[in-house]
């Protein structure tokens, strides 16, 4: 499996030079625009869609015919995406945390807790994203994949959109549901939120693995 | 003892069947896989190696590990650089030897650590090529291995496989359009047409047996009943037949010419019955 992730990583350490002039112009981005809420947020997010673009090296060469025909095991190979996501996943949180130490030394007006809540909110949100889109790319390849993410956000989106107006038609008061979670430990909140999303990334790859097992190249 | 051991396998596609296939490949031998476009082959190689599952049959093969393979269009991706070939293959195959695999680059000429995507398909083969030889295989399944590369490099890569064949316990199954190639190296010869095996000779039966008849029509009529598959051409027929030595102890003045496996596939494929 190590010889998977390396080759990911090799791929992108082949590009480095391209993914830090990018970074170097969110830093400059951030800087103009003097909001530092940006950089803490764009950088993590950045750094997980890195990921992404492994799947579509893998599919512009051929190489998921050749990669299946390698000594591993289905599981193994989509395993190894798997773990290639936590590692950015850690990278992109020590980089916020880096970040958002650093910061608060050239503004005064900004302090480490909103700094590295940005950061975090950024990963979750990145995370959620890494969670569906892999089981996409891996059914439909990367370019059906994505537009059928697309879809699937829209009608998310959609659902949501009619339970709240439903909510709203039944006078029932969504703002005094929210209120009464603010009395419960902030804290615990924010555990169970990242509970929950680490447990949809392992669903994910559960469904990752039954889909990659049957494919054909 | 086969390498390779293949039992009604069957694969059905919608436009295409590969339809109860019956295959042997000794360990020791060679074993070239011909046939149009569309054939079959890819699909029977990819079977092989459990890149798509088949629907039916059974296939007996050894471990992946102690394959060697060259895929027609697929190898890692290519914003890799050479030296990182090395460094992946050696966390994935535990008998890969480094130093084998720089003495085939030097072999090569493919000492510069570029981007794959820089290097012709012919330099991107031949990587391929030193690749597979230096994980210790004892089986190479080898899909157009040679194609894109220039007769003197072919050679040279032909020469490889001849070296690796001297270990007595190494085979190949390789498919190729340059028949030639496999004339030179294979012990026997598989010939397949839409989804079915035509032909599973061993070179030696072609050669003692095998032989085409290129003749007027009144020597034809003659021989008919013997010919396996015949053309008309404009001025001549030309016969595939598989009993040289009758025919030769029957009619002592016809000529017959060897059998190539172009010439056969042909016949086989396109002549008439």
């Amino acid at each position: 499996m190590k010889g998977l992730i390396l080759k990911d990583l090799l791929i992108l350490k082949n590009q480095m030079r391209n993914v830090l002039i990018i970074i170097l112009g969110f830093v400059i981005l951030s800087l103009w625009m003097e909001n530092y809420f940006y950089i803490a947020f764009i950088i993590p997010f950045y750094i997980v869609m890195l990921v992404i673009s492994t799947f579509s090296y893998d599919e512009l060469n051929n190489s998921n015919t050749y990669i299946v025909a390698l000594p591993y095991s289905r599981k193994t190979i989509v395993k190894a995406r798997y773990i290639l996501s936590v590692l950015s996943i850690i990278t992109a949180l020590l980089i916020g945390l880096a970040l958002s130490l650093i910061i608060p030394i050239f503004n005064v007006d900004m302090d480490f807790a909103s700094t590295f809540a940005s950061t975090i909110a950024s990963i979750m949100g990145v995370i959620l994203v890494l969670a569906l889109l892999m089981p996409c790319f891996y059914k439909f390849g990367v370019q059906k994949g994505r537009i059928i993410l697309f879809m699937a956000i829209m009608a998310i989106s959609l659902i949501i959109g009619i339970i709240i107006s439903l909510f709203e038609n039944s006078k029932l008061n969504i703002a005094s549901f929210f209120n009464q979670l603010e009395n419960i430990n902030f804290a615990f909140l924010i555990m169970i939120a990242i509970a929950i999303i680490f447990l949809l990334l392992y669903i994910s790859y559960l469904f990752s693995c039954k889909i990659y097992k049957n494919k054909e190249f | 003892m086969d390498i390779i051991s293949v039992e009604n396998l069957t694969k059905k596609y919608k436009h295409f069947t590969l339809n109860k296939l019956n295959l042997k490949v000794p360990t020791g031998s060679v074993v070239g896989l011909v046939g149009a476009n569309g054939a079959g082959k890819t699909t029977l190689i990819k079977l092989l190696l459990g890149i798509i599952k088949k629907d039916e049959g059974t296939i007996n093969i050894i471990n992946k590990e102690d394959i060697g393979i060259v895929l027609d269009d697929a190898f890692l991706p290519e914003l890799l650089k050479i030296n990182d070939i090395n460094k992946i293959m050696k966390n994935i195959y535990k008998n890969w030897d480094e130093e084998v695999f720089y003495k085939y680059l030097q072999k090569f000429n493919l000492t510069n650590n570029v981007t794959m995507k820089s290097l012709s398909k012919g330099m991107k083969k031949k990587l391929e090529i030193a690749t597979v030889l230096s994980h210790k295989p004892k089986l190479l399944i080898l899909d157009e291995p040679t194609s894109g590369l220039d007769p003197i490099v072919r050679g040279e890569v032909l020469d490889l496989f001849r070296e690796f064949m001297e270990q007595e316990d190494h085979s190949i199954f390789i498919s190729s359009h340059i028949t030639s190639d496999l004339e030179s190296i294979a012990d026997s010869l598989v010939l397949m047409n839409d989804g079915e095996i035509l032909l599973n000779k061993s070179f030696i039966d072609i050669t003692e047996n095998y032989g085409i008849i290129h003749c007027p029509e009144e020597v034809f009529t003659k021989l008919k009943d013997s010919a396996i598959n015949y053309r008309k051409n404009k001025y001549n027929y030309e016969v595939l037949i598989d009993n040289k030595k009758e025919i030769k102890k029957k009619y002592k003045d016809i000529n017959i010419d060897k059998a190539s496996i172009d010439e056969m596939m042909y016949l086989l494929i396109r002549g008439e019955k």
